[in-house]
């Protein structure tokens, strides 16, 4: 498990020497988001030029080019319309990131905002870490919506934690991935993140929605699903072409008071998709049964994955 | 300042009695609403 970090300091970034050697905004510059009335925010507001100082995520974005970073300090950030990436090879950073600083420290947050997804990105090479992020409780509710609009390769998601508010059949979803059967997220990586969600979320949408999404890599996640809900999915893998996908040593967590078995469904499946994927080293807790721990047929592409400390057993 | 138990956040302004906040008690109306919906549409098939 990676330790909680400070990125600013392991990169021995120095606020007010970032722009030394400037002018023209070029590549690989970094700016910088705080919250007023922070002690962050003074901090940085008296050594970073107001060219790359800011404080909303969105006035940053607005600035920043391709191959930039924007380094975001601590506070809940409530922007009012979607962090839309558009820059290629993008780096959204919390300046403080790891396991526990993620679930309350810097949060992007539209639940009780704006209807719309938190972050969205249709261009290459983005990566987001150290987040909390709080999607708008409802049925089209997202914390990050990946390749919507174009194909979108390489995106990089870790350290983060997705919290969507337990609210009945308004339970929002955390990452979705492409759209059914039109654009493709290729190669996308989602590492290390902390999955909370509860809810009854009957229209059969996923923590993380795999829509059209080619080579993702689902690793080392954790996923707790406080719900006995049969159309609850943890990863919902839409009937979709070129899947490949790799999901391993992640953990699945259902929890329900007062139920022992939740029929909640970790790795939903649809039939027609399997044989050219690795499901392999995932753990389950909790859930009433091997088929809601791997549901459908993918007995071709299973490794050894284990429920409550059995090997899971193709069907 | 309050701190909502439902969402896990600080906010400003009045918790209802069970201490959640006006984002948490809006969006518990929105999946009521949301399953009564899907309720109705499964007892019309």
């Amino acid at each position: 498990m990676i330790k909680n970090r400070n990125i600013a300091a392991d990169a021995g970034i120095e606020p007010s020497k970032v722009m030394m050697g400037g002018g023209a905004l070029g590549p690989r510059e970094i700016f910088y988001v705080a919250k007023s009335g922070t002690a962050e925010y003074a901090y940085l507001q008296a050594r970073v030029p107001e060219t790359h100082f800011f404080g909303t995520i969105n006035g940053a974005m607005a600035r920043a080019g391709d191959s930039s970073t924007v380094l975001v300090y601590p506070g809940q950030y409530k922007e009012t319309a979607t962090i839309n990436v558009t820059q290629s090879n993008f780096k959204l950073l919390a300046a403080e990131i790891g396991p526990n600083k993620a679930m309350i420290r810097t949060e992007i947050r539209q639940h009780g905002n704006a209807e719309v997804p938190c972050v969205t990105c249709n261009v290459h090479g983005f990566e987001m870490a150290g987040f909390r992020v709080t999607p708008y409780s409802s049925n089209v509710g997202t914390g990050v919506l990946l390749g919507s609009s174009a194909n979108t390769y390489g995106a990089f998601l870790h350290d983060n934690y997705f919290y969507q508010v337990e609210v009945g059949d308004a339970m929002a979803n955390a990452i979705t991935l492409g759209v059914d059967d039109s654009f493709d997220c290729d190669s996308t990586y989602i590492f290390n993140n902390h999955f909370f969600a509860g809810g009854n979320r009957t229209n059969g949408v996923g923590i993380v929605e795999w829509n059209s999404a080619t080579r993702t890599v689902i690793e080392k996640n954790t996923f707790f699903q406080y719900t006995n809900h049969t159309q609850n999915y943890a990863i919902n893998i839409y009937d979709a072409p070129g899947f490949r996908g790799q999901i391993y040593d992640n953990r699945f967590f259902a929890a329900e008071i007062g139920v022992t078995a939740k029929v909640c469904v970790a790795i939903n499946n649809p039939t027609s998709v399997g044989g050219d994927s690795m499901i392999d080293g995932n753990k389950f807790v909790g859930y009433s049964g091997d088929d809601q721990c791997i549901a459908s047929s993918i007995d071709n592409c299973l490794g050894l994955n284990y429920h409550n400390e059995d090997v899971i057993a193709g069907s | 300042m309050n701190y909502c138990t439902k969402c896990m956040s600080n906010f400003e302004g009045k918790a209802n009695k069970e201490g959640f906040c006006s984002a948490c008690v809006d969006a518990i109306k929105r999946g009521k609403a949301q399953t009564r919906k899907l309720e109705a549409k499964s007892k019309k098939k």
